[in-house]
C-alpha cells in the first residue's frame, strides 16, 4: 500500500527549488499538476500511481552509492524535473516521460 | 454583468500592456483609447470585481501563446546566417571550431599561424562510443571542472542510463545540442563538448543544491556574426553528483 501523502511531500522537498507536484485527493488514479516556481501549471501524464512508479524506476543509485534507493530515485527525478522545465518550451501545458526521463509537450 | 464589463476592460488593459503600449496615449486592440480617465476606471472596476484565478491564468496563457513567432523569427534568421556561413561560437574567449575545419586549419602553417595570433581555437576532444551491450559504468569523456582556484576536479560522463550521462543526454538533449551545432556546421557531441566545457570551467557557476545533492554548472555561449556582433547567448547547464561528480546531464539553455 502506497502512502500517497508521504510520496508527495518527499518529491515535493526534493522538487521545491521548481515547483509543486498537486493533486486533488491521494488516491492511485488521481491526476497530478505540477505548478513551477515561475507560475506555469503542467499536467503530469498519467495518475498518481503512474508517477510513483515512475520516480521508484529511475535507477540512480550509480549515482548516490550512499544513499537509500528512494532517496536517490527522488533526486534523479527532482533532476530531470529542472531539465524539463529548463529546456522545454514556454508554450508547454504537459509534463510527460519519454524514455526514462521528463520533457514537456 | 458589471463583471464581464470589468473583466473585459481589465483584459483590454492587459493586452495593451503585454503589447507595449503607453497607457496615456495608445489605443489597445478594440481601438479603446487608454486616457487617464478610461485607466481609473479600469483600476475602480478590477479592485470591485477582481480577476478569477482562472482568468489571471487564461491572461499568462494567451501571452505565452504569442511568443512562439517571435522564436520562429529569431531561429529563421539565425537560418539565414548559417547558411551564408556567417556564424560562430564563442565561450570566453574561446572559439569554437567544428572538426573539420579545424583539422583543415591545422594542416596548413599559413592557416595556423594567422589563427593562433588572433584566437584560441576550441577543438572537441573525440568521445567514447556507447553501444546497446555497453556497461553503464564505461567512460566516454572525462571533464574537468574548477572548484576553487587552481584546484581541478574530474567530471567523469559515463554511459550511463536513459536517466543520466551519455545515454540520458544522448535520449533527451541531443536534439536540443543539434539545433544549435547546425547553425555551426558541427555535430552535436562536438558542440555539446565545446560547451560543456566551458560551463564546468565557471568555477563560481556550480551551485550547491542540498536538497538533491547536486552541483549545477551554467555557461555561456555566443553566436556571434561576421562582424563580431552576438546575435544570440546560450546558457548551457551541467548537473553532476555531488559526492562523485558523476556527470547527470547537460543541456542549452536560453534562460539566464
Amino acid at each position: 500500500m502506497t502512502d500517497y501523502g508521504r510520496f508527495l511531500t518527499r518529491l515535493n522537498e526534493k522538487s521545491a527549488e521548481h515547483g509543486l507536484f498537486i493533486t486533488d485527493e491521494l488516491a492511485s488514479t488521481s491526476a497530478v499538476w505540477f505548478l513551477s516556481a515561475n507560475g506555469r501549471n503542467l499536467a503530469v501524464d498519467g495518475t498518481l500511481d503512474d508517477l510513483v512508479e515512475r520516480v521508484r524506476s529511475t535507477d540512480a543509485q550509480d549515482l548516490w552509492p550512499d544513499l537509500s534507493a528512494e532517496e536517490a530515485s527522488l533526486n534523479l527525478f527532482s533532476v530531470h524535473v529542472y531539465e524539463a522545465l529548463e529546456s522545454g518550451t514556454q508554450s508547454a501545458t504537459r509534463l510527460i516521460f519519454v524514455n526514462g526521463a521528463l520533457t514537456l509537450e | 454583468m458589471p463583471r464581464t464589463i470589468s473583466t473585459l476592460t481589465a483584459l483590454a488593459l492587459t493586452s495593451a500592456l503585454l503589447i507595449g503600449a503607453g497607457p496615456a496615449n495608445a489605443d489597445n486592440q478594440d481601438g479603446i483609447a487608454l486616457t487617464p480617465e478610461v485607466s481609473q476606471r479600469a483600476d475602480r472596476a478590477a479592485l470591485e470585481n477582481p480577476l478569477t484565478d482562472s482568468e489571471l491564468a487564461r491572461i499568462a496563457d494567451e501571452a505565452v501563446v504569442d511568443a512562439p513567432p517571435l522564436l520562429k523569427r529569431e531561429a529563421k534568421e539565425l537560418k539565414a546566417l548559417a547558411k551564408g556561413g556567417e556564424l560562430t561560437a564563442w565561450a570566453g574567449g574561446t572559439e569554437f571550431k567544428p572538426q573539420e575545419e579545424a583539422t583543415a586549419e591545422t594542416s596548413g602553417t599559413a592557416a595556423r599561424a594567422s589563427k593562433s595570433a588572433t584566437t584560441y581555437a576550441y577543438q572537441a576532444k573525440v568521445w567514447g562510443a556507447c553501444g546497446v551491450t555497453t556497461p553503464n559504468s564505461k567512460l566516454v569523456r572525462m571533464f574537468q571542472t574548477t572548484t576553487t582556484p587552481w584546484v581541478f576536479r574530474n567530471v567523469p560522463m559515463y554511459c550511463g542510463t536513459n536517466g543520466y550521462g551519455y545515454r540520458h543526454i544522448k535520449s533527451s538533449h541531443m536534439r536540443h545540442w543539434n539545433d544549435i551545432a547546425v547553425l555551426l556546421g558541427a555535430n552535436w557531441r562536438d558542440f555539446a563538448d565545446f560547451a560543456i566545457s566551458d560551463a564546468l570551467d565557471h568555477m563560481y557557476s556550480g551551485a550547491y543544491s542540498k536538497k538533491n545533492d547536486t552541483y549545477t554548472y551554467k555557461g555561456v555561449v555566443q553566436l556571434k556574426r561576421y562582424d563580431g556582433k552576438t546575435v544570440k547567448t546560450y546558457y548551457p547547464r551541467v548537473v553532476v553528483a555531488a559526492g562523485n561528480y558523476k556527470m547527470i546531464t547537460a543541456f542549452p539553455s536560453s534562460g539566464r
